[in-house]
């Protein structure tokens, strides 16, 4: 049960409350909207970890509206109860775009493009995020371009299907991407020219050239009032640290680039994602203070992201040196390594519980820029929660329900009345 | 059924000549150099020095003459048994069942039409003089197919060296003589939109064409655009939604040429969108410029209704199956509740009709179905004030029905365009 797994959490004392709500008396517990879906509850849990360095035992959260009113320990009477609730997920490198168009590859570089208009809020994988408890995510225009454009965090559920519902924050960074995928798929001209793949980069040095000459271009322009291109003021934000560099960078050669960039061009903010073969370079990583979202954990090491490797213990080796990293699943092309079972891997490679929970939560959405409005179980805070069967990221333990902003997305009252 | 047939209307100096009870027809209305003759009479297309300058809204191409320009003589090939002694000028038909733009239907209703052109219809009186064709059965406007696919011969519609072809003309593609019209004539179907291929973001601008004679109604109804995702091609720029959506946007700010027709309403607004996102960056852009239009193509689009009802845009659907699963219906019940303007594709001519009949049969009124392929469908296709209507003034476009239109199990008698037998009638 949750109990025995709450000793290997930091704060295990349940007087160290984050905030006790008043608790509510029976009757009139929540109140149904005329109409939409409920969104208020009061919800009862043998264990709530709050991600805030609290576990609260016997404890409930009472929601109104979309949002968490209280959070406190008592035993009363709820709408429901379950065995342990987490904060609903942050997936900090999700892989829901609807595909090419999603990107415009008119040029490869094109950092002043945001990916808001190439996605699908239609789409059936926002529900099977849901499902898998991530109820935040952050989208990015898919690597085709080695600097992609502007991704956006969003809500995966709540609410309509509309950007004004889902959208939490644009301006989060620039996306570029190191390493092969840019340049999959392209060609020199044999014979006839055709199309735009003709004249893009086919080597990782055609990449880095790309990447360089904007940076250089916007240092020129900087400088000189008579150059200029689209999308230069992005990149002067990038260069004043305004945007973080969100740079997709997995086999140690392209992390070796990435950080070789951030130096060359004193680029203030990086967070380099995907990182996998992080290892080797731990101390260029430690030195540079670049921020890490991991690839996804596999059972096998492999990472399928350039066939970079990931050895099980990363994410505990730093924790130690004292990197800020996310955990994600989002790059896996397998579900059963999504976001909720990275922490479960990590725990296993020697990384503790509360900084597991803490990088599928609170780190993701303070690197997102989201941490005021999700990423833990505070008053004032979106009520996104995941309900489990028993501790949280065990493998004897299942996700039973999750709420997105209020919402019962996956119900867990089993054969209840709804 | 059809107990007699003549269709013979001339333009001759007697057609000025107004008929009891009306007053003359508007000169506006009277179409230029224009003589239409029974189909079997030989004659040749000739085009009229007036007509090939212009062929601009409801102007004549395709006027037939015969090789002296000599019209030919009334009812001279076609007097059959039981027709009255009658000037050539005008016809009347008299409907057991005849359909009135307000939904009416009434009986032994009389449709006058001269010069190829509706004067009266409803409870008046056959004029005196007039031809007559007695139809036991349902007289409705010819259809109108407000978007069509497979129209124009292949690949005229998809110029694909331009992206953004807002002064592109797809009417300069139409030819008259491609055969699937008359399987379109044949289903009833007079008037067409044609649009421009889907794989351009600004393809070019809509023709509205009839189906029979190679009369132009419209040479330039709306703009065609197409947010989906054929538009973002990967060979060339833009390849993407954000792409175009910042593309479009540029175009629509300060806006020039057919853009700023676009803004100011002068020019009809027709856009491709075929997914629920499609549809929602389609609205937030219109929404941002203040355009409004046709969406075409998003067989869910229902989910979205009372948005699209509020944006004021129309929908026309792609051909539903006979009966659409439960998704499909309740989506197209959404937008009937939302009271979103609706119409359907043109492919296969032969299921046109059916796509208002599923609409009835998923909920639609009798008059939202009918009007569908008919009134509704000439509104989105920015005709409504020519076509789609028996009401004076319109396009003698008909259609003489078996029985109700909306029945499965009703056929096409005859089909007129411009008051001119143009299929099925007694041979």
């Amino acid at each position: 049960m949750a109990l025995g797994f709450l000793s290997t959490f930091a704060a295990t004392s349940a007087a160290t409350l984050v905030l006790v709500g008043n608790a509510p008396t029976t009757g009139a517990l929540s109140t149904q909207q005329d109409d939409g879906p409920r969104t208020s509850w009061t919800v009862t849990a043998d264990a709530i970890y709050t991600a805030t360095g609290t576990v609260i035992e016997n404890g409930f959260v009472r929601v109104s509206d979309g949002e968490i009113t209280a959070v406190g320990r008592g035993k009363i009477k709820g709408d429901f109860h379950v065995a342990a609730i987490t904060p609903g997920l942050v997936e900090a490198s999700s892989g829901v775009t609807i595909g090419p168009e999603s990107v415009e590859q008119d040029s490869e570089s094109t950092p002043h493009i945001s990916v808001e208009e190439g996605l699908d809020l239609f789409s059936t994988r926002w529900a099977r995020e849901l499902s898998g408890g991530v109820t935040t995510t952050m989208v990015s225009p898919l690597d085709r371009n080695v600097l992609g454009g502007l991704p956006v965090v969003l809500k995966t559920g709540g609410g309509e299907p509309t950007m004004d519902d889902r959208v939490l924050r644009t301006g989060v960074g620039v996306r570029a991407c190191m390493g092969s995928e840019p340049s999959s798929g392209n060609s020199p001209v044999f014979g006839r020219a055709f199309g735009i793949f003709n004249r893009r980069p086919t080597t990782r040095m055609g990449v880095e050239w790309v990447f360089r000459r904007t940076f250089y271009d916007a240092l020129r322009a900087r400088k000189d009032a008579d150059f200029t291109f689209e999308g230069v003021e992005t990149v002067y934000q990038v260069l004043d640290g305004e945007l973080p560099l969100i740079v997709r960078a997995s086999p140690r050669l392209d992390i070796i680039t990435a950080l070789g960039l951030k130096q060359e061009f004193s680029i203030p903010n990086v967070v380099i994602d995907g990182a996998a073969e992080v290892l080797p370079e731990e101390e260029a990583i430690v030195a540079s203070g670049v921020s890490l979202i991991l690839a996804p954990l596999t059972f096998d090491g492999n990472t399928g992201a350039d066939r970079a490797y990931m050895a099980w213990n990363t994410p505990a080796r730093m924790a130690e040196r004292g990197v800020t990293f996310a955990l994600s699943g989002g790059s896996s092309r397998n579900d059963d390594l999504g976001l909720a079972l990275q922490p479960g891997h990590a725990m296993r490679g020697g990384l503790a519980a509360d900084a597991a929970l803490a990088a599928v939560t609170i780190v993701p959405a303070r690197m997102l820029g989201v941490d005021d409005r999700v990423g833990s179980i505070e008053q004032g805070k979106h009520a996104d929660l995941v309900f489990w069967s028993g501790a949280p990221f065990q493998y004897t333990s299942s996700i039973t329900g999750v709420m997105v902003s209020g919402e019962l997305a996956v119900d867990p009252r089993h054969g209840e009345e709804l | 059924m059809l107990s007699t047939i003549l269709a013979v209307t001339l333009a001759t100096a007697a057609c000025a000549t107004p008929f009891t009870g009306e007053s003359s027809i508007d000169a506006s209305t009277a179409q230029g150099p224009l003589a239409t003759h029974d189909a079997r009479v030989a004659t040749v297309q000739l085009t009229t020095g007036d007509c090939s300058s212009d062929f601009g809204v409801s102007t004549d191409i395709g006027g037939s003459w015969t090789p002296d320009g000599r019209v030919p003589e009334s009812g001279s090939a076609l007097a059959t048994d039981g027709v009255e002694a009658a000037p050539a000028q005008l016809l009347a038909i008299v409907a057991d069942q005849l359909h009135l733009p307000d939904g009416a239907t009434v009986k032994d209703g009389v449709l006058v039409v001269r010069d190829g052109v509706i004067v009266a219809a409803g409870e008046v009186d056959v004029p005196e003089g007039a031809r007559v064709v007695r139809h036991d059965g349902h007289v409705t406007a010819g259809l109108v197919a407000p978007y069509s696919a497979g129209y124009l011969p292949s690949d005229e519609s998809n110029e694909n060296t331009r992206p953004f072809l807002p002064d592109g003309r797809v009417v300069y593609g139409f030819d008259p003589e491609l055969p699937r019209l008359a399987d379109a004539l044949e289903q009833g179907v007079t008037t067409i939109v044609l649009p421009p291929a889907v794989s351009q973001v600004v393809g070019g601008r809509t023709g509205v064409v009839k189906t029979y004679g190679g009369h132009v109604v419209s040479r330039g109804a709306h703009l065609a655009l197409s947010m989906g995702s054929q538009a973002a091609n990967v060979t060339r720029a833009p390849t993407s939604y954000g792409g175009m959506v910042r593309a479009l946007d540029g175009l629509f700010t300060e806006p020039q040429g057919a853009y700023a027709e676009v803004a100011s309403g002068n020019l009809g607004l027709m856009t491709y969108v075929s997914e629920r996102h499609e549809v929602d960056r389609a609205l937030r852009l219109f929404a941002r410029h203040g355009l409004k239009g046709a969406l075409v193509g998003p067989s869910l689009a229902g989910e979205l209704a009372e948005r699209i009802a509020e944006s004021g845009c129309s929908v026309v659907l792609p051909t539903p199956d006979l009966v659409p699963n439960e998704r499909e219906r309740d989506a197209m019940v959404a937008l009937f509740e939302a009271k979103v303007a609706f119409g359907f594709w043109l492919n296969d001519p032969s299921r046109y009709r059916s796509s208002a009949i599923t609409a009835l049969r998923a909920g639609a009124t009798r008059d939202d179905a009918l009007n569908s392929i008919t009134s509704t469908a000439a509104k989105i296709a920015r005709v409504g004030t020519s076509v789609g209507q028996l009401a004076r003034g319109f396009d003698a476009d008909f259609v003489l029905w078996s029985g109700d239109p909306l029945e499965f199990t009703t056929t096409v008698e005859a089909v007129y365009v411009r008051g001119e037998l143009a299929f099925g009638g007694d041979q």
